[in-house]
């Protein structure tokens, strides 16, 4: 039991902690330079084994991330020369060191604890067997103070940040205005980004710390609009996503990474369906429900053009509106339903009467646009 | 001018975007062989009612139909020039290649263009005066050669009913005055010809026919008649001072 | 030790069918900025994989790529309905799909990996590729698909050229344009069916970006594009295949995408068309030639206040216009005969060099 509490603390730490750098990849059109980071580093991490031949440096988290950071500052080379556009750009860049790093693994240190299928996948459940000893007493897993930490970054960098972070992700010429640098800010977070994947790297692997990190932003910003309530949001589902994934792990006996990236894809999934505002269903209902609406203020408009005029007798009958407004008749009997349910038409076997609300509706409408 | 035939009638069209009116409840009919002009301000509608017209988008209401039939039976007979911040012109292309992209229409499914497709571009290209930059990347055009390469492509088609969203706004005058003098002789031998127009200054001198739309229509007809100080101030709401400068 | 037996043979043939289909669709998906649309569906075939090996029980490689074609296209159709019918951007579609399908990918392959009668399906090869264990059914397999994707593509060629260059224009002329749409979409997801078994589903992605990069800065005509980029794909197939051959250890899928990836970035630097290298000596050379005009100029300029156009003046008056000329710029006018240098260091106009300035001038004053 002991054990599985760490996991779960430590899955917790992980998708808080990719989470709130993920909101602002997302909203900043930049999500997939979190895959594309992710696994770049793996190729300053295999570089750095060789040169330090232990994993175990706290200085391998910082030359690590740099990796991150040079490949996208390569990737922005390469848009800025105009040749390549933004999408292209990413995917030339990281295929290319990770098939470095899977080369120079394969080659070099085949036997290591750098395993390819490691790499991507992670193993959260090995984490908690290292653990953290200060003065003879055991404080736990180690990979849960380190993520701890990282945790705390974020979280600070966002704080102390956020005006900057807010301006340069919706405004950048009201943030270059204001004198803040977008590419100083845009360089800090993904210096963040690249921390955080190193450190998540044993726990959860290269593409699941993607899903850690894009997808519970995704489902926040379906949820709402605003920047608060989706960073919080996020965390939520993230953690969510976290402790159900080890349930359902434990149930089958399965990739405790790979079930949670699979909740944080239902959780999405559920959103985009239900969410009150952004969901589909709702969408769908609004959607007729105003195509209606539409329809029948159009209806209106169409029976005053012609009353009192010589053609109102063929024109203001319901089989008219088949033909003229290339309705179908389930559908002219819906409008029709409608205009006769709020009385803005009377209707005399097949001849259509606007009513004094009907004409007035009508009139509104007209002036209105 | 014999305006006997009717190129394209309009009626009860209306278009909605989400829960927003884009086109009420339009009633209009287009003589053949006019030069007309549809002129509103942003936001009026006007790049909708012509993709209306074309059948590109379905509407909420009403139809359209062009030489007495529906729009999608007799597309052979339109041509559309768009706007041209709408292409990416970084695309691998030449001048040649746009405008034979043309004559795709008339070639049907899978056959290529062949020697009678290239002399008809090259026809073209000829009568917008571009045949010198037919083997140029399209990249390395200025914007009114830009504008007349993509008339050149509706050219190419030989349709009856030529339709222009905005062809004069970013194009230097001499582009300008050779595309209108196209037009009018185009319009001369029976064509019919739609431009929505952002320039209220040059109605009159360039076209005989006008339709003047905000969401809603305003008013439609031949120019003396229809562009009026109050049915611009109808069009484009108060503001007198910009009016009374046009007319 | 290069081998050249059965084994290379089979395995160089299906590489290069593997290029082939790539090397056409690359260049579709770079033009429509659709690059990493392959990236997700190749990443959304695990589960597809893992699925058709849990029902079938069967490790035959064109069940377990039938399994992977379902899901991959599958995943295309989310990431288009998340676009079409929710607030996400393309990126975060892609990125949300990618992830998810990938991770439910992982939780199956774990499950399999642990039920008894699995023992080393085989299943994780499709990660990285495993062109050791290509069989010739699958050579067959890839290159129908390639062949399928080729017929198809020189069919509809003018419709797909105009579909990616303005599809709107197209909608005009009548096209069916969510259908070719599909239809395209639906190639791509095949091309990565076929590269599965090479290159694998991690690093898929590059050889569906790298080779159109490359060809596109090369030339301006889109068929000699696709024509390069189907070429760069093959030669990068050729060479890995060789070289994983020739080194012990060295896996040929990611062989071969650092080849494709070394030649795109050759051809960034490279590229007659759009190339860095040659760009910054067109420049370069733009500016020495306007540099020399304008010197003639000045010295015309300086010339008239003597009545003599051919009268020397101190170098230093050339400070009067700002900046003073490179002695090279001089060096390469006086070798053209457009001025002479009178000791100690005076220049002046000759008589062709005057009627070059009044030339430059008149040019510059009716422009």
């Amino acid at each position: 039991m002991m054990v599985s509490l760490d996991i779960i603390i430590l899955a917790l730490l992980v998708a808080s902690a990719s989470a709130i750098p993920g909101v602002f990849l997302l909203l900043r059109k930049s999500a997939m330079l979190s895959d594309a980071i992710s696994h770049s580093i793996l190729l300053g991490i295999v570089l750095l084994f060789f040169w330090l031949k232990d994993i175990h440096s706290p200085f391998f988290i910082f030359a690590a991330a740099l990796t991150g950071v040079l490949t996208v500052y390569l990737i922005e080379v390469i848009i800025q020369s105009k040749q390549v556009k933004k999408d292209a750009a990413i995917g030339l860049v990281f295929p290319c060191f990770f098939a470095l790093a899977i080369i120079l693994i394969n080659l070099f240190a085949r036997n290591v604890h750098l395993d390819q299928d490691a790499v991507l996948l992670g193993e959260i459940a090995f984490a908690p067997f290292e653990r953290l000893e200060v003065f003879g007493r055991d404080l736990g897993p180690k990979a849960s103070w380190v993520m701890g930490m990282v945790l705390l970054l974020n979280t600070s960098f966002v704080g102390f940040f956020y005006k900057e972070l807010k301006i340069t992700t919706f405004d950048k010429n009201l943030a270059l205005i204001l004198g803040i640098t977008p590419g100083l800010i845009h360089y800090l977070l993904v210096t963040l980004v690249s921390i955080t994947a190193v450190v998540a790297f044993d726990s959860v692997g290269a593409v699941l710390l993607v899903a850690f990190m894009i997808t519970p932003a995704a489902t926040a910003t379906l949820l709402s609009r605003r920047l608060l309530n989706v960073l919080f949001i996020s965390i939520g589902v993230a953690c969510v996503s976290a402790i159900t994934g080890y349930s359902v792990a434990a149930l089958l006996d399965t990739s405790i990474a790979g079930a949670m990236a699979t909740m944080c894809g239902l959780f999405f999934l559920l959103a985009f369906f239900l969410s009150p505002t952004q969901g589909l269903i709702t969408r769908a209902r609004h959607q007729k429900q105003k195509k209606l609406e539409f329809s029948a203020k159009l209806l209106t408009i169409q029976l005053l053009h012609h009353e009192n005029q010589s053609e109102e007798k063929s024109e203001n009958n319901i089989n008219n509106l088949l033909d003229h407004m290339q309705w179908t008749e389930a559908f002219s009997n819906k409008v029709c339903k409608y205009c006769l349910e709020n009385q803005w038409i009377t209707q005399k076997k097949t001849a259509l009467f606007l009513t004094q609300l009907g004409r007035e509706i009508a009139k509104v409408v007209m002036k209105k646009t | 001018m014999q305006q006997n035939k009717t190129a394209i009638s309009v009626k009860d069209l209306s278009m909605a975007f989400e829960d927003k009116a884009v086109l009420w409840d339009i009633d209009l009919e287009i003589p053949e062989g006019v030069l007309m002009a549809i002129v509103g301000p942003n936001g009026a509608g006007k790049t909708t009612f012509l993709k209306a017209m074309l059948g590109v988008i379905k509407p909420a209401a009403g139809r359209t139909e062009l030489f007495g039939e529906e729009i999608k039976k007799n597309l052979k007979k339109i041509a559309y020039v768009p706007q041209k911040n709408t292409i990416d012109w970084d695309f691998p292309c030449t001048v040649l290649d746009v405008v034979l992209m043309g004559t795709y229409g008339q070639l049907g499914w899978i056959k290529r263009p062949g020697a009678k497709q290239k002399q008809q571009a090259i026809e073209a290209l000829d009568q917008v005066g571009m045949t010198l930059f037919m083997d140029r990347h399209i990249s390395e055009l200025s914007g009114g050669q830009q504008q007349r390469i993509f008339l050149a492509r509706a050219l190419v088609q030989h349709a009856d009913v030529l339709l222009m969203d905005e062809p004069f706004v970013g194009v230097d005058a001499v582009t300008e005055r050779e595309i209108i003098h196209l037009l009018k002789k185009l319009s001369s031998e029976g064509k019919t010809i739609i431009v929505v127009h952002h320039d209220l200054q040059t109605v009159k001198a360039y076209f005989n026919w006008i339709f003047m739309l905000n969401v809603r229509q305003i008013a439609d007809g031949p120019v003396e008649t229809v562009f009026t100080e109050e049915n611009l101030r109808l069009t484009y709401g108060s503001r007198s001072a910009y009016l009374s400068e046009t007319i | 030790m290069l081998q050249l037996d059965y084994t290379f043979f089979l395995v160089l043939v299906g590489t290069l069918f593997m290029g082939l289909s790539s090397g056409i669709l690359s260049c579709y998906a770079v033009l429509r900025q659709q690059s990493l649309f392959g990236d997700a569906i190749a990443h959304a075939t695990l589960p597809g994989i893992c699925l058709a090996f849990i029902i079938t029980k069967e490790k035959a490689s064109w069940v377990l790529l039938t399994g992977a074609l379902i899901w991959g296209a599958l995943a295309m159709y989310l990431i288009q309905s998340l676009i079409d019918y929710s607030r996400l951007k393309a990126d975060a579609a892609i990125g949300v799909v990618l992830s998810v399908f990938f991770g439910f990918g992982v939780l199956l392959l774990t499950l399999i990996q642990k039920m008894p009668l699995a023992s080393q399906s085989g299943l994780e090869n499709y990660l990285f590729g495993y062109t050791a264990g290509l069989l010739i059914e699958d050579i067959y397999l890839m290159a129908g698909i390639s062949i399928v994707i080729l017929v198809v593509v020189l069919s509809l060629w003018k419709e797909f050229k105009l579909l990616t260059f303005d599809s709107t224009y197209a909608a005009t002329l009548g096209a069916p344009i969510k259908r070719l749409t599909q239809g395209l979409l639906a190639l791509l997801t095949l091309s990565i069916i076929a590269g599965l078994q090479s290159v694998g589903i991690i690093l898929m992605t590059a050889m569906l970006i790298a080779p159109g990069t490359a060809a596109r800065q090369w030339t301006h005509k889109f068929s000699v594009m696709m024509i390069l980029s189907i070429t760069f794909a093959m030669l990068s197939a050729c060479i890995g295949v060789t070289l994983s051959s020739m080194i012990d250890h060295l896996p040929t899928g990611p062989c071969i995408v650092v080849v494709v990836s070394c030649l795109a970035g050759l051809s960034l630097l490279l590229g007659t068309k759009k190339g860095i290298f040659l760009t910054y000596i067109r420049q370069q050379w733009q500016r020495r030639n306007i540099s020399k005009e304008s010197i003639l100029q000045q010295l015309f300029i300086l010339a008239n206040t003597h009545n003599d156009p051919r009268y020397p003046h101190e170098f230093d008056s050339f400070r009067l216009f700002g900046k003073r000329p490179t002695q090279q710029a001089l060096k390469k006018l006086r070798q053209e005969g457009l001025v002479y240098k009178s000791p100690p260091n005076r220049w002046g106009l000759s008589s062709k060099g005057h009627q070059k300035a009044l030339t430059l001038l008149k040019k510059q004053n009716t422009s």
